[in-house]
Order: C-alpha cells, then sequence, then structure tokens
C-alpha cells in the first residue's frame, strides 16, 4: 500500500517540484489582494495559479520565460473572475484601516495615504484595476501587460491612463499628496 | 501630449516639450504622483499579502464522507478524493491515481457542509491507499439543472472550467445526481464533480462549499508536486 506522505505545513519550504517559490507565492498574494480578493481565500487562489502551471507543463507547454510576470497575471485575472462571479469584493480601504490600527510605524500621514490609494483601488473599475496593479506593482512593462492579457498596447495605455488619473483626482481630492 | 501620459509610456520628451514650462510642471507633477502609487501599492499589496497569524498554522481540512452504498437512499452520499498521486515524475499528468478514503460505516453526510471535527491526517489511515476508481472528476459551472422523469435523479449539465480525470474533454458535460443531493444543484453553481463507477453516470462526488473545494485542490497539488512511489496495489475498486 502507498503511504501517503505529511501535509507540508503552511510557510514550510516548497520543494523542488513546486512551480512556485515563496517570493513567487508572496507576489501572487499580493496581487489577488490588492484585486480585491478576501484574506480567507488568497490561499486557494494561490493553490489555483500553482495549478494552471502544473497543466502547462502536463500538456507539453514550454514553461513561461518570466514565471513571476506570467503569475501576476494570471493571478490579477482570477481576481477579475472573483469579482464577475459576483462573491464579495474586499473593500481594501477597510482591511488596511483595520490593519493598520495603532502598529503603522511610518506614521498616520503614511497610513491614511495608504488607506486613501486603497479606497481609491476599490472604487476604479475592474480592468483599470488590473491594469494598475500589474504596471505597478507587479512591474510589468506596457507591452508585456498587453502580450499577457491579449490586448492591444494602446488599450493596455489607455485603461492606465484612466485609472492614474481617477488615482491622482481622488488623492489631490483627499488631500494626501 | 498629455504630460500623464507621457509619464506612464515613459516616452522620450521633445525639445518643444522641454521648452513649454507649464507642460514640464505638469510632467514632474505627474512622475511624482505615479511614484507615489507606485509606492503605496507596493506597501498595500506587501501588508495584505501576510497571511494571518492565527490562521498561519491552519490548513483546511477535507471533509471524509462514506463511500456510496448502492441505494439510491438514503440522502447525500460524498467521498473525499483523499489524495492524487502522480504515477512518474516524468510523466506528470499524463497517469492519475486517487485515493478513496472511507469512514467505513457508510453514514451519510451532507455535501457543501464544513466538518470542522475532520482532521487533515485522519483520512490518511493504514486503510488508504491509491485507487485508479474514478471515472470523471472535474470542476466546472452548473449550467442546467432538469429532473429524469420516472427516477430520483436530476439531470446537471456543467461547463467544465478544469479536467482532473480524464485529463481533458468536452467543454460541457452531462451528470446525473440523486434527487436529494445537498445543496441541491442550481444553476450558476461552482461544483467539483466525481464520479467513480465505470458502470454507472451518477455522481459520487458533489462539492461546492467554498473551503473543501480549496482543501481538494490543495490535495491534488500536494500530490502533483510531492513525488510518490509507483503504487502496487491491486486494483480495488468497487
Amino acid at each position: 500500500m502507498l503511504r501517503i506522505k505529511a501535509r507540508r505545513g503552511q510557510g514550510a519550504d516548497h520543494g523542488g517540484d513546486d512551480p512556485l517559490d515563496a517570493a513567487q507565492e508572496r507576489r501572487v498574494r499580493a496581487v489577488l489582494a490588492l484585486g480585491g480578493v478576501p484574506q480567507a481565500d488568497l490561499l486557494d487562489g494561490v493553490q489555483q495559479v500553482r495549478l494552471r502551471l502544473l497543466e502547462r507543463a502536463a500538456k507539453g507547454e514550454e514553461a513561461p520565460r518570466d514565471v513571476s510576470a506570467w503569475a501576476a497575471v494570471v493571478a490579477s485575472n482570477l481576481a477579475m473572475d472573483w469579482h464577475r462571479a459576483k462573491r464579495r469584493q474586499d473593500r481594501l480601504g477597510e482591511r488596511l484601516a483595520s490593519l493598520r490600527q495603532g502598529e503603522h510605524p511610518s506614521g498616520e500621514d503614511t497610513s491614511l495615504l495608504s488607506v486613501a490609494v486603497a479606497q481609491g483601488l476599490d472604487e476604479l473599475p475592474d480592468a483599470q484595476r488590473q491594469i494598475l496593479v500589474l504596471r505597478f506593482y507587479a512591474d510589468l512593462p506596457v507591452r508585456g501587460i498587453a502580450d499577457q492579457l491579449g490586448i492591444p498596447e494602446g488599450t493596455v495605455k489607455s485603461r492606465l491612463h484612466a485609472a492614474v488619473r481617477a488615482m491622482r483626482a481622488r488623492l489631490h481630492e483627499d488631500e494626501v499628496v | 501630449m498629455d504630460a500623464l501620459l507621457a509619464v506612464l509610456a515613459d516616452e522620450p520628451l521633445s525639445d518643444e516639450a522641454r521648452a513649454d514650462a507649464a507642460f514640464m510642471a505638469a510632467h514632474r507633477s505627474a512622475q511624482a504622483d505615479v511614484a507615489v502609487l507606485r509606492e503605496q501599492l507596493g506597501i498595500i499589496g506587501d501588508a495584505l499579502a501576510e497571511p494571518p497569524k492565527a490562521a498561519a498554522a491552519e490548513r483546511p481540512a477535507p471533509v471524509r464522507a462514506a463511500r456510496p452504498g448502492r441505494t439510491r437512499r438514503p440522502r447525500v452520499l460524498r467521498l473525499a478524493v483523499g489524495a492524487f498521486a502522480v504515477a512518474a515524475v516524468a510523466t506528470v499528468l499524463s497517469g492519475m491515481a486517487w485515493l478513496l478514503t472511507q469512514t467505513g460505516t457508510g453514514s451519510d453526510l451532507k455535501s457543501g457542509a464544513s466538518d470542522s471535527g475532520a482532521k487533515a491526517g485522519g483520512a490518511y489511515g493504514a486503510e488508504s491507499g491509491l485507487l485508479d476508481c474514478a471515472r470523471l472528476v472535474v470542476e466546472g459551472d452548473v449550467t442546467a439543472v432538469q429532473r429524469v422523469p420516472g427516477t430520483e435523479l436530476r439531470s446537471v449539465t456543467v461547463r467544465v472550467t478544469r479536467y482532473y480525470k480524464p485529463a481533458e474533454g468536452k467543454a460541457e458535460i452531462t451528470v446525473r445526481t440523486d434527487e436529494a443531493i445537498d445543496p441541491a444543484p442550481r444553476a450558476g453553481t461552482h461544483v467539483l464533480i466525481g464520479i467513480l463507477s465505470h458502470s454507472s453516470a451518477v455522481a459520487d462526488l458533489w462539492v461546492t462549499d467554498r473551503t473543501e473545494l480549496a482543501a481538494q485542490r490543495a490535495e491534488f497539488l500536494q500530490e502533483l508536486t510531492t513525488p510518490t512511489p509507483t503504487p502496487t496495489a491491486a486494483d480495488t475498486c468497487g
């Protein structure tokens, strides 16, 4: 009889066969969270990204040249799907405010700024939020985002422009910048 | 040229633009705001990516249910997929075996209800093994539900989002479920469905609860990424 291996605990070192390393996993979690996926569902989102990488391998497809970038795009699409499925979308502003209560080391100004940015993200349309996160959190270039999402570069620039314009307006209105 | 767009596109500025004081002021302002946004997204993303300390040691525990009996009643019979093993590293996902776990008494459990008492290691007892039993295991979204006249069954159509067994198949499938299955199938529900028997088209596995679904995926993933010896047990599918 096959002896089932013990379940690995969360946070344990990933084995050689794990398609995501610790830093990549953390990045995927962040992209999911920035996309509004609730905290309780982040782990499942990470697992789904892992499974998709393994599915690619199983189909004989080449591994993505930049696994980190690929994983960030997959995670951002999962976050969009989450919202489309009308699941409860985490309000980043509320979650961040509760995290920051009494613990922010940089002072209240930075905390207010973070909450304002988080609230601005919550108000963005999903497509703009996705592009903003991929460009300024995942650091993907415009062309890379266009290639990964299969949309024209002009569309990426247009959504990015609209997103940043809305965020700037919000931050200036809130007088945090 | 729009100053913000110039910043976002990272375009070099023309001499004319550089000579325009108002444009350059707007450009610098846009650069500063973009830098703030970039910094803040990093801070926020990293903060939200931290797992809550209280939950760091927890893993969702799969619910263990009885192996289905041959009778249609009693109510929902659900199997927990205990393990997902790869035959060889070189053929990852090309051959899969399922571990089916029994709790032994044949008592029925509702699918969809979490069993907080289930322990992660509890099902992996000495009786467990890898069995190549399942005929079909997929994840997908229910698109249609119909009663099957003259039976105690429902016909459920599912748009498949992921195949586990076999490795691939049609985009849409129709399976039958016991009419007493819980929760009742509804259009739009995301579900993990499994059929064990090669002589039946009635679903034995029906998981809709997100926590349980996530637990099952985690188990599949663990088996996919943990090399296991080739099973030598005889086929015990019944």
